[in-house]
């Protein structure tokens, strides 16, 4: 049984989400509301509990045109350069392909259970109430250790690094905050839960969402059907 | 639209076969935007394809003149004569010419199926 | 550097395996793309330019170039790069020319820290190079057999190794720099079969189907025994103004963009405005889908695919994975087909030989109608092999390639036929001693410079008065484009969207500094050899110069001048071209700044073709744009705006023919436009001294070619 740190404090909202977040994943809860929290999972495993984000990424891979301007801008409203490695969401795609398999989006889902946030050992990476709870890393806090990043339980790790010459390592992790964090966000409503989002903004065939409302934690809940009948009308399969 | 009267033997083999090089209707694909490539069409069967083509663009009176002469299909040369004379838009005179050059072909393919 | 620029260029001498550097900065002046490679390949080449006849002369430079905006989020722009050289297809000498092309290269290239690539010499062997960021190695190809495969398995290869014993798929590091990441695939340009046997036909192709067609830089890779170059990089572009450049990303997907949520039209455009969708021209009538933008379509599932950074893909990629990314002419070398299938196949067999697509359209037209005369075939006056009895099939499209790009037969014996293809109908012609009759008569319809006509010069002027003025098929569709949309319009009997004259007024205002010409848009018969025209023709290689050769905006979405989605119908051009440059790279220029930068870049391109023997006379259409009339035809017509009784209308100008003597007007009132000596077309050196290329002027005067 592992036993994890409890990250953050919980507000009245924070745990409206974590009941609906528990009910629908089947946890047990053998703590109190107030954090820290612990909850028992399906495998036995007794988890801290963290407060659901307020707000989540879908895709749409089938729909998706391969022009990564999703990562640019993503890197450009976080970094203030284009860059492709630093981008926060990763499209991957091979030319010579099949549709749909040609192309995946690998977006972070604001794990309801992060075990980014649960692997950073300076409290860099929370669930940062200040910011609706969504996974944000304090970039001054973190040290580029990058277990956060090995710790992230998907293929294509959702955290990648940035350089930065004041680390020792020289870098530092960056993880998808949904725009909250953004120091060239073109917007004065900012970004963040609420906010708008730059690859949501940018993507020109709208095969990004944001939604308020966690979705099914699985691949199908975060990978979704974005093709309505105006997508048909342009030739392209809807279903 | 009236039907085509059946083809005799004769002329569903003529529109069958190829033309002789000298007897080839020289059209062209188009689409907007793209710029013109030459078609040079030495069948009947070929011709009925350009006009399945998005945007075909061939001389209406030079194929009257190419199915009276060349082919000598004197029926099907009156009758996109009339659609011509009848019809104003491009896209109706096409569709409407082409829709009757299909009945022709399938008429002679169904007398000569090899 | 914050201003869009990686910093250096790479210089690679083939021949002494040398590989070194040198800063952007030496040619600050000269911004990117085109003008950047015309202003480094003046430099190496000057002293032998005047007897450089061909592409294959062994001081030829092949230059790779991208803009300070690639790899940014400017759309359908950040993902284009120049390539320059030159050419071995133009006739009667290779002039200096150019291609591009699209899809991943240009952004890899830029991410892994160069702006550009000069390539020099010949490699002893065969080789390819490797960039991983700062780390760039040439690499024999016989570790990986490299030499002999076609462009895709080539490509698939140089992935495998690039990877190593990582996956993609996941993130890998390419071992270029110290934490240096990426979950994406080298981008890699590379050479067919057509290349390496050094056909004139051949091209450069990267991905499935993003080629660099005209000049056969295929075959001066393949000359040169440089079979590929990989690239993948980890880094970034700084850009002056991130705000401003999100801001005005989003200012055109508001403003001027398709909207999924209110389409106003689902077919594509060569517009800002166009809706992501394939630009596919198989025309098959099997393919009919549910109306009328879908017949030249597959019906399977497919999604749009863009280059990098683009807002509206014109290419797709298929369930059956049949034709991926293939679009245009790619698409239409089969228009007689068995099936859509064959059609498909033909246009990868097309990709993996890397041939030019647009020559073997016209080249199959060309050897099928002389094989139907009974002039090609088997123990005909043109003795060929080719089997033409199952034209339409598979079978023969893969005989018809393998010929063109091989110079053999299937069984890879040599053969005279197969090597008089590989060079393109223009030259086998010749060799056929049929040349001077079929240019007279149209049957081979080479309008210029030894290439395939493309739109009519006898009706679409400023496209055939730009390609004879230059260097080779301008493809540029800016004004095609507008009175297409009223061609269009016409066919389907319904009035145009836009108005003739209120086209014209919008299109006028943006083309600057003869905005104030009124005349300048008229196709009409009365203006075809006048000083207005000059203008027209002039304007344009200003604006194409700048901002698509050498800013590198895409052919097929810029300019942006009537525009579906804008209130009054006005595009964005003039506005948008601007603000996203000064974004990035922290300029302040205007406007009508870039077109006078455009004509700089004109006047240096002009300089060299001079240098290399371009003379007044050489400037002419083929016989048959002044002998035979253009074609007539109902179905699809095009429209022109003509200015006739105090009015503009559009006109269809079929059945016009070029005037010798006007054409020498033409050319006369250009010239003057141009400052450049109206006998021989040679360049003044006022000109070029107001233009602030003293050193070019210079140059001429050695050799006695300034005006």
């Amino acid at each position: 049984m592992a036993r994890h740190r409890a990250t953050g404090s919980q507000t009245a909202s924070g745990a409206i989400r974590r009941r609906e977040f528990l009910s629908r994943s089947g946890t047990v809860a053998i703590g109190g509301i107030l954090s820290p929290f612990l909850v028992l999972d399906a495998s036995g495993d007794l988890h801290a509990a963290y407060a659901a984000s307020q707000g989540y990424l879908l895709v749409d891979t089938k729909k998706c045109q391969g022009c990564l301007s999703c990562m640019l801008a993503c890197s450009l409203v976080h970094d203030g350069e284009a860059n492709l490695s630093t981008a926060r969401i990763q499209v991957l795609q091979d030319s010579f392909a099949k549709w749909p398999e040609d192309v995946s989006i690998e977006q972070c889902r604001q794990c309801a259970t992060p075990a980014c946030v649960e692997a950073c050992p300076t409290g860099a990476l929370t669930a940062d109430p200040q910011r609706g709870h969504v996974r944000c890393i304090d970039p001054a806090k973190c040290i580029g250790c990058t277990l956060c990043l090995l710790k992230c339980p998907f293929v294509v790790k959702r955290l990648t690094v940035v350089q930065d010459e004041r680390k020792l390592t020289g870098i530092r992790a960056a993880k998808c905050d949904l725009c909250a964090d953004a120091p060239y966000h073109w917007s004065d409503v900012g970004g963040g839960p609420g906010g708008e989002q730059a690859c949501v903004a940018i993507c020109p065939v709208e095969a990004i969402q944001y939604t308020a409302t966690m979705p099914k934690q699985s691949l199908q809940g975060y990978n979704v059907n974005l093709r309505d009948a105006n997508w048909g009308k342009l030739g392209y399969p809807t279903d | 639209m009236t039907e085509l009267t059946e083809p005799d033997l004769a002329l569903a083999a003529r529109l069958l076969a190829d033309v002789p090089h000298h007897q080839r209707l020289v059209a062209h694909r188009k689409r907007q935007r793209w710029g013109s490539i030459p078609a040079y069409l030495y069948s009947f069967g070929e011709v009925v394809r350009l006009l399945q083509d998005k945007q075909p663009a061939l001389s209406w009176p030079a194929l009257e003149h190419w199915l009276r002469h060349a082919l000598r299909d004197v029926e099907l040369a009156d009758r996109v004569a009339e659609i011509m004379a009848q019809v104003s838009c491009e896209q109706g005179k096409t569709m409407q010419i082409r829709v009757l050059l299909e009945r022709r072909l399938s008429q002679c393919r169904a007398l000569a199926p090899s | 550097m914050n201003n869009g620029y990686a910093g250096q260029i790479l210089r690679i001498d083939l021949s002494e395996r040398q590989i070194t550097t040198f800063p952007t900065s030496r040619y600050a002046d000269w911004v990117g793309g085109h003008a950047l490679s015309a202003a480094i390949f003046f430099d190496l080449t000057r002293h032998v330019l005047h007897e450089m006849q061909d592409g294959y002369h062994p001081q030829n430079v092949l230059i790779l170039m991208t803009s300070p905006l690639t790899g940014t989020l400017v759309p359908a722009c950040a993902g284009r790069i120049e390539v320059t050289g030159i050419g071995v297809q133009s006739h009667p000498i290779g002039w200096f020319t150019r291609g591009n092309f699209g899809g991943r290269f240009a952004t890899m290239l830029k991410h892994a820290g160069w702006d550009g690539i000069v390539i020099e010499g010949t490699a002893a062997t065969p080789v390819w190079l490797d960039i991983r960021d700062q780390r760039v190695t040439l690499r024999e190809c016989q570790e990986l057999s490299l030499w002999g495969q076609d462009a895709w398995d080539s490509q698939l290869t140089i992935w495998d190794y690039v990877a190593g014993k990582q996956h993609y798929g996941r993130w890998i590091d390419p071992g270029g720099r110290v934490h240096g990441r990426t979950t994406q695939r080298p981008a890699v340009v590379t050479i067919g079969p057509s290349g390496e046997n050094v056909c004139r036909t051949a091209c450069l192709i990267h991905d499935a189907s993003n080629a660099s067609g005209q000049g056969g830089f295929g075959a001066i890779f393949g000359l040169k025994r440089l079979k590929a170059i990989s690239v993948i990089g980890t880094g970034g572009v700084a850009v002056h103004d991130p705000r401003a450049l999100l801001e005005a990303r989003l200012w055109l997907k508001e403003k001027y963009s398709f909207r999924l949520s209110d389409l106003k039209s689902t077919d594509i455009e060569l517009a800002v405005a166009s809706p992501p969708v394939p630009g596919v021209l198989y025309g098959n009538w099997l393919a009919k889908g549910p109306g009328d933008s879908f017949g030249d379509r597959p019906t399977e599932g497919q999604r749009p695919q863009a280059c990098v950074g683009c807002h509206a893909g014109c290419r797709a990629r298929y369930e059956s994975g049949l034709g991926n990314e293939a679009g245009c002419v790619e698409t239409m070398l089969c228009p007689d087909a068995d099936s859509l299938e064959v059609q498909r196949r033909a246009t990868d067999l097309l990709n993996r030989y890397a041939l030019n697509a647009w020559e073997m359209v016209f080249t199959l037209n060309y050897i099928r109608n002389l094989n139907k005369a009974g002039q090609l075939g088997p123990g005909c006056v043109i003795d060929s092999p080719l089997d033409f009895s199952d034209y339409g099939s598979l079978a023969f499209v893969e005989r018809l390639l393998h010929m063109a790009g091989t110079k053999c037969l299937p069984d890879g014996t040599p053969d005279p036929f197969a090597e008089a293809l590989s060079e393109g109908a223009y030259r086998a012609a010749a060799r056929w001693g049929r040349l001077e009759g079929d240019l007279r008569s149209g049957e081979l319809p080479y309008a210029h410079w030894g290439i395939p006509m493309h739109f009519d010069p006898r009706t679409e002027l400023e496209w055939g008065y730009g390609t004879i003025l230059g260097d080779r098929d301008i493809n540029e569709h800016d004004f095609q484009n507008v009175w297409a949309k009223a061609s269009f319009a016409d066919w389907r009997g319904r009035e145009p969207d836009v108005p003739a004259a209120d086209a014209v007024r919008i299109v006028r205002s943006k083309m600057p500094p003869f905005d104030d010409d009124p005349r300048i848009l008229d196709y009409g018969d009365h203006n075809m050899y006048t000083a207005h025209m000059a203008k027209l023709v002039a304007w344009h290689r200003y604006y194409t110069r700048f901002w698509k050769l050498t800013v590198q905006f895409c052919d097929w979405r810029w300019p942006d001048f009537i525009n579906i989605y804008a209130s009054d119908k006005t595009g964005c051009t003039g506005l948008a071209e601007p603000r996203f440059y000064n974004a990035v790279t922290g300029q302040n220029l205007s406007y009508s700044q870039s077109i006078e930068l455009g004509r700089r870049i004109w006047n240096l391109d002009h300089a060299i073709w001079t240098l290399q023997g371009r003379h007044r006379d050489h400037v002419r259409f083929a016989d048959y744009i002044y002998d035979v009339p253009a074609a007539s035809a109902n179905g699809y017509r095009e429209l022109f705006p003509v200015f006739e009784d105090g009015q503009w209308r559009y006109q269809t100008r079929f059945g016009r023919r070029l005037d010798r003597d006007g054409v020498e007007n033409f050319k006369t009132e250009f010239y003057r436009l141009q400052g450049w000596n109206e006998a021989t077309g040679y360049p003044k050196r006022d000109t070029l001294e107001e233009l602030e290329m003293p050193e070019v002027a210079d140059e001429l005067g050695r050799h006695g070619r300034l005006g």
